[in-house]
């Protein structure tokens, strides 16, 4: 019994990296898709970024919860594609949305948030260790663009709408639409 | 999609760095091409800038150094943009360098790469690389974003109307 247990506990340790890595990978791949082609802007943020930001003082209330909204953060990727100017077509954003609701597991993701106006239909997906956000998903299907935000780390959800605010990236203004639970 | 892309690397260089050794690898590329036709070279030499902090009613003296290398592709010579590129990044010891952020569309590619010594960030690099153009950007010395939204004064220089953007971002 305590052998099969001790098995039990290995395999899954085994496994925790792995699926951890599957999600990233599944951003990774739309990512590997999409990037660099025609009507498409991606934005790869590592944690050296964030840890310079952390490192700055600056007497701003606004700046000191962009802060507090960094911390923790270990990976920001944007994948946006606009139809603005005429530039785009709608086949090639269908096509991007299907990559993304086929690619990215949404099942393992807690459903925080929905938004739905005019312009556009925003979705926040969670997915959480204990009581800490590990990774957060943006989906945004609007009239004239789509938009794939995917963060990493230790987040803090009622400070990361303020990363919209303070990241001037198109599509980042779409996370401030988000509100704590 | 350029000023977005300027915009944001300005975001970063709000960052403080330190002035990076004479003698550095990247000075010695930039200098190879300077006199090329084709190519447009900025040294914004250190001591040029002075912080005044007028609240404070203190002065104070700021060292900023801005190499700024662009490439343009041209009939006169015989080289593409992405080689210069290639080149540059070849030059580089990427065991020493953290890339920071990339941002990238169909037209043009902005990479952000820092390096760090004994915990602080000695040189920032940007790289601008287009389908026939190529611009490479080295920040070092003492300074944050504040200090180089002082430069407006270059604004009309060719080169330095993005970092003019970017200060005013």
């Amino acid at each position: 019994m305590r052998n099969s247990f001790f098995k039990l506990t290995v395999i899954a340790l085994l496994c925790l990296p792995v699926i951890g890595f599957s999600q990233s990978e599944q951003v990774s791949k739309i990512f590997d898709k999409f990037s660099g082609a025609d009507g498409f802007t991606s934005v790869d943020v590592s944690a050296g970024l964030f840890e310079l930001f952390a490192e700055i003082e600056a007497d701003d209330p606004e700046f000191d919860d962009f802060k507090k909204a960094i911390e923790g953060l270990e990976s920001l990727k944007l994948l946006a594609y606009s139809l603005e100017d005429g530039k785009g077509d709608e086949k090639t954003k269908e096509n991007f949305m299907n990559e993304i609701n086929n690619t990215i597991s949404f099942q393992d993701f807690k459903e925080l948030m929905v938004v739905k106006d005019p312009e556009a239909d925003i979705v926040f997906y969670a997915k959480s260790d204990k009581q800490i956000i590990t990774e957060m998903v943006m989906v945004v299907d609007g009239e004239d663009e789509a938009v794939l935000l995917s963060l990493f780390g230790d987040l803090d959800l009622n400070y990361i709408a303020k990363l919209g605010a303070g990241m001037n990236m198109g599509g980042m203004e779409h996370l401030g639409k988000m509100k704590s639970q | 999609m350029k000023t977005f892309s300027i915009a944001f690397l300005f975001t970063i260089l709000i960052a403080p760095a330190t002035l990076f050794s004479q003698g550095n690898p990247l000075d010695g590329f930039m200098k190879k091409y300077a006199e090329k036709p084709g190519f447009y070279y900025l040294d914004l030499k250190t001591n040029m800038v002075f912080s005044q902090d007028l609240e404070n009613s203190k002065n104070e003296k700021k060292e900023v150094n801005i190499k700024m290398l662009v490439f343009e592709e041209t009939q006169e010579i015989n080289l593409q943009a992405a080689d210069l590129y290639q080149s540059f990044i070849k030059r580089l010891d990427q065991s020493d360098y953290v890339g920071l952020m990339e941002v990238k569309n169909a037209d043009e590619n902005v990479e952000i790469m820092v390096k760090k010594e004994e915990g602080f960030v000695s040189e920032f690099i940007i790289t601008l690389h287009e389908d026939h153009e190529a611009t490479i950007i080295a920040a070092t010395g003492n300074f944050d974003l504040k200090d180089l939204a002082k430069l407006k004064d270059f604004q009309n220089c060719k080169g330095l109307q993005v970092l003019g953007k970017i200060c005013e971002e």
